[in-house]
C-alpha cells in the first residue's frame, strides 16, 4: 500500500462488480425515485440504491436521503454522504453534510467523514457554492484537528487559498494522523507553495508522515526531486528496521503502529511511484539553466532512465547495506540530513 | 463539366449508395441471426452458454430491439444449474450496455423479490 494507493481506494466505485446494483444506477432516472424510497425503507440494499436515489431523485428527496445520516451502520452514513453531494438541493445537504463530516462517534467513522469532504467539495465548486464555502471556512476554526484538516482540504479543493495554507500550518499538529491527512491532501492537490512544509515532513517522527511527504513531494517535484526523494526514503528505510527490531524485542505491534505508522505504507513501493510522477514533469527552467552548467552535469544522471527492474533503482541505492559500502558511513546518518539537502537542491 | 459525365458521375454514386445499403442490410441480417442464436443459449439452462450468450449480446447494440426483452425475461424468471447469481449479474451488465431504461422497473423487482444478485462463484 502506498499514499497512492490509500487515495484511490477511498474512492472506489462502490457499484464495482455488482451488475444488478450497477445497471440500476446507471440507467435510472427520476421517475424512479419513489420505487427506489420504498427499497431503501425496506432496507434492501440501502447504501447502494441511496447512492442511486441522490444521482436520479428529485431535491425533495434530499430530505428522505438526510434521515439515515445517523444510521447505525457507517455504510449507510457514508451513502448518505455520498447521496447529498449529487442530489440538488444544497440547503438540506450542506448542514447534513457538515454533521458528518464533524462526526467523532465512532471508530469506523473516518470514511464517513471523507464522503462527507468530498461531496462537499463538488457542492463547493459549483457556480452556486458559496455558501458551501463560507460553512467550509467556518469548519477551520472547530476544535476537532481532524474536522479542520477535512473542512481545510476541501475548501483547498474548492480553490480557495485559506484551505491550502490551512493545511501547511497542520503537517506540524501533534497529531500524526492529522499530519499525515494534511500532507496527504497537499500532494493530491499538487501544492507547490507547499514544498518546503513537506520537505521537513520527510524527517517526521511517524514512517506514514513521511511516506505520505514522498508522494506528495513526488506530485510537485520534478526530475531533480529524485536525490532528495532516494536519500530520505533510505533513512526512512533504516528508521523501519529500527522499529521493526523494537517489534522484534516485544513492543506490542498495534503501539509501534499508532505511535509511528509502522506497516502502514510500502515505503520503497511509495519511493517508485514519486520518482515515476516527478519525472513526468519537466524540469523548472532555473534547473535546465544549472544543468546545461557543468555544475549541473552530475544531476542530470538522474534524469537517465532505469534499466534495472522497476523497483531496481529505488532498492539498490537505498538499502543500508549499500549505502554503508557506498559512502562509508552508518547508513541513516550518512544521508546527512534530508531536508539539508532539499534546501539545497530547492 | 459536360452532361454525360456529371450523368455518368451521378450514377457511380447511386450505384455506391445502393451497393453500402445491400452490404448493411446483409450484414444487420447476419447479426440478427446471431442475435437469435444468442438469445437461445440465453434460455438455456446451462451456466456456461447462457452466460457467454448474456456477454455477448452486448455487442450488438443495433439489435436490442430483440435482446432487452430475453434478457429482462431471464432476470425475472429464470434459473441456471449453477451459479444464478452471476448469470443475473451478466444480464444486467448487458441490459446496461445496451442502454435498456425499459429494463430498471424489472431491475428493482429483481431487487425486491430477494433472489441472490451478487457473485457467488469464482471466477
Amino acid at each position: 500500500m502506498t499514499p497512492a494507493d490509500r487515495l484511490a481506494a477511498r474512492a472506489a466505485d462502490p457499484f464495482c462488480a455488482r451488475g444488478v446494483l450497477g445497471a440500476i444506477h446507471e440507467l435510472a432516472d427520476s421517475t424512479h425515485s419513489n420505487a427506489l424510497a420504498n427499497l431503501i425503507t425496506a432496507g434492501t440494499f440501502r447504501p447502494e440504491l441511496l447512492i442511486t436515489l441522490g444521482k436520479v431523485g428529485l431535491p425533495r428527496y434530499a430530505n428522505f436521503i438526510g434521515r439515515y445520516k445517523d444510521d447505525a451502520g457507517a455504510e449507510v452514513r457514508q451513502a448518505v454522504a455520498t447521496a447529498l453531494g449529487l442530489i440538488d438541493n444544497v440547503t438540506v445537504a450542506l448542514p447534513a453534510l457538515v454533521h458528518l463530516l464533524a462526526a467523532r462517534t465512532a471508530a469506523d467513522e473516518f470514511p464517513v467523514r471523507w464522503e462527507a469532504s468530498e461531496s462537499l467539495i463538488r457542492i463547493a465548486k459549483r457556480k452556486d457554492g458559496d455558501g458551501a464555502r463560507r460553512r467550509l471556512a467556518e469548519l477551520l476554526s472547530e476544535r476537532d484537528a481532524m474536522t479542520v484538516t477535512l473542512g481545510a482540504r476541501a475548501l483547498a479543493a474548492a480553490g480557495d487559498a485559506r484551505g491550502v495554507q490551512k493545511l501547511r500550518d497542520l503537517t506540524t499538529h501533534a497529531d500524526a494522523r492529522v499530519r499525515e491527512e494534511a500532507t496527504l491532501a497537499l500532494g493530491a492537490l499538487a501544492d507547490v507553495g507547499g514544498r518546503e512544509a513537506l520537505g521537513r515532513r520527510l524527517q517526521d517522527v511517524s514512517l506514514a508522515v513521511r511516506a505520505t511527504a514522498v508522494y506528495a513531494l513526488g506530485r510537485i517535484g520534478d526530475a531533480s526531486m529524485a536525490a532528495t526523494l532516494r536519500a530520505a526514503v533510505q533513512q526512512a528505510l533504516a528508521y523501519e528496521q529500527a522499529l521493526e527490531q523494537r517489534k522484534q524485542r516485544g513492543e506490542p505491534e498495534a503501539a509501534l503502529r499508532a505511535q509511528y505508522g509502522l506497516g502502514d505504507y510500502d515505503l520503497r513501493e511509495t519511493l517508485q511511484q514519486a520518482l515515476d510522477d516527478a519525472g513526468r514533469r519537466p524540469l523548472r527552467a532555473s534547473r535546465r539553466r544549472r544543468a546545461r552548467s557543468g555544475a549541473g552535469r552530475a544531476r542530470l544522471a538522474d534524469r537517465r532512465p532505469s534499466r534495472g527492474p522497476r523497483w531496481g533503482m529505488g532498492v539498490a541505492l537505498v538499502t543500508p547495506r549499500n549505502e554503508h559500502r557506498r559512502t562509508g558511513e552508518p547508513g541513516a546518518a550518512a544521508v546527512g540530513g534530508a531536508v539539508n539537502q532539499f534546501r539545497e537542491n530547492h | 463539366m459536360s452532361r454525360p459525365t456529371r450523368f455518368g458521375c451521378l450514377t457511380l454514386l447511386a450505384i455506391a449508395v445502393a451497393l453500402t445499403l445491400t452490404v448493411d442490410a446483409g450484414a444487420q441480417e447476419g447479426d440478427a441471426a446471431r442475435v437469435g442464436a444468442l438469445i437461445q443459449d440465453l434460455q438455456s439452462r446451462d451456466f456456461d452458454r447462457a452466460h457467454a450468450a448474456a456477454e455477448r449480446l452486448r455487442e450488438f447494440p443495433a439489435q436490442r430491439a430483440q435482446s432487452v426483452p430475453a434478457l429482462v425475461q431471464a432476470i425475472a424468471s429464470r434459473e441456471w444449474d449453477r451459479c444464478s447469481a452471476d448469470m443475473r449479474d451478466a444480464a444486467a451488465l448487458a441490459l446496461a450496455a445496451l442502454k435498456a431504461k425499459d429494463a430498471v422497473v424489472p431491475l428493482l423487482d429483481l431487487v425486491k423479490s430477494g433472489k441472490p444478485i451478487e457473485h457467488e462463484c469464482f471466477e
